[in-house]
């Protein structure tokens, strides 16, 4: 009886498995909206980041943000200051991730004039990057992350900077 | 909403370096100046110190490198060293360092506004001279007279000599003295007989207030950094408030 019963016990366990593993694997989230508060934004950000490739563990990833600090200039008139920040990140773990990234900072800050005094445009790139830790279970969508977030402005200057982020994955 | 009782039956706004701390805009900036006038603000206090060819810078601390990629005192320093300081607050706000003509010559309405200049002293060899006490208040004179703002502008200082030095040179320039306590403030302003006394919220009562007034005494007041200690300050009847919420002092005024 055994002998008749063993291999069919086992097909249909192995098989059963197999199913359970199909219907249980967690769909990977490949969009993520976040708002990150210091990071390449300045004081802060919004985020869209999309996962555009996942090797096991180890996971890459574009991210695309909008910052300003202020949507009206010195003389009242609507004139945002636009922060544009951009990188790729790669990230390492299952829930637990070890972080970095790379990317450049696109803005155009409104400033005075040092000639007349008139509201004028600031534009250039300055160069950020991350190191830090990112949270994320598999089968959930709340992200986290904390992270050395150094800015390279006008990419001359280093300026020490820190980043929190929290984020919904879709 | 507020009984106002004091030397004028009203409160003068005043916007500490402009916008005041914690704004994108760092105080004593054209910028910060600019948006706080545009803000209908009714004046400005603006930090002013002197550099060794005598031109009048506004910056606060007594060392550059705090708040700018430059470094050492502006007394120590020609206005060529001074002038491409921008400071570095925040990422990516490169808003440049401002000497009082530069302010004058492009502000709008100059006219229209007040001005409390609050004449920096940092310890030091240089300033603390007799010959560098005459150059400054030089310096003041000559951007009062070239400006013509003999009637907006205010004057205030931790030292009494310099003061004098001021008031000598002009007895109707309005003085304010600038102590660590009221009773050390009422004591000199009366003995020097100056217009006022300029001294932080925590340091003064609503009935010393009321004190100073009763010696005509105007009083100006400072460290006013929130919506609540703008609600306290009003309270108080100062007739000055130099505030870093300029915005909320505004709408509880109105």
């Amino acid at each position: 009886m055994n002998k008749i019963l063993l291999p069919f016990l086992l097909h249909f366990m192995l098989s059963y498995q197999g199913f359970c593993q199909i219907i249980n694997k967690p769909e990977i989230k490949k969009n993520l909206i976040f708002i990150e508060w210091g990071g390449s934004g300045g004081l802060g950000s919004i985020n869209y980041e999309y996962l555009c490739k996942a090797m096991s563990k180890l996971k890459f990833s574009v991210r695309l943000g909008a910052s300003t600090y202020q949507l009206y200039d010195f003389r009242n008139d609507f004139n945002p200051d636009i922060i544009i920040p951009a990188s790729i990140h790669a990230y390492y773990g299952n829930n637990h991730h070890l972080e970095i990234s790379l990317g450049q900072t696109f803005t155009s800050i409104v400033l005075a004039s040092t000639s007349d005094y008139e509201p004028q445009r600031k534009s250039s790139l300055s160069a950020n990057a991350s190191i830090g830790y990112r949270y994320k279970k598999k089968d959930k969508a709340m992200v986290y992350k904390i992270a050395y977030s150094p800015i390279i402005e006008n990419n001359t200057m280093y300026r020490h900077w820190f980043l929190f982020a929290l984020g919904f994955a879709f | 909403m507020f009984n106002i009782q004091n030397l004028n039956n009203e409160i003068v706004v005043i916007g500490h370096g402009g916008m005041g701390i914690g704004h994108p805009y760092p105080i004593n900036t054209f910028e910060s100046i600019s948006k706080c006038l545009n803000t209908r603000a009714q004046g400005v206090e603006i930090d002013v110190q002197m550099t060794k060819d005598s031109v009048l810078v506004a910056y606060h601390d007594s060392d550059l490198s705090s708040d700018t990629n430059k470094s050492g005192r502006i007394s120590d320093l020609y206005w060529d060293e001074v002038k491409d300081a921008k400071y570095k607050e925040f990422p990516y706000l490169n808003y440049s360092i401002l000497s009082l003509e530069q302010l004058f010559l492009n502000i709008e309405n100059i006219h229209g506004h007040q001005f409390i200049f609050d004449c920096k002293w940092h310890a030091h060899s240089l300033s603390d001279s007799s010959a560098y006490k005459n150059s400054f208040v030089a310096s003041l004179n000559e951007i009062v007279e070239r400006f013509e703002i003999h009637d907006q502008v205010y004057f205030e200082s931790k030292n009494s000599d310099f003061l004098s030095k001021l008031q000598y040179n002009n007895p109707n320039y309005k003085l304010f003295i600038y102590p660590l306590s009221f009773e050390d403030g009422l004591t000199r302003a009366l003995d020097l007989g100056l217009y006022g006394i300029s001294i932080s919220t925590q340091n003064i009562t609503k009935e010393q207030i009321c004190l100073a007034h009763s010696h005509y005494l105007f009083v100006s007041i400072w460290n006013v950094n929130s919506n609540q200690s703008n609600i306290t300050a009003i309270n108080k009847n100062p007739d000055f408030i130099q505030s870093d919420r300029i915005p909320h002092l505004l709408d509880l005024l109105d």
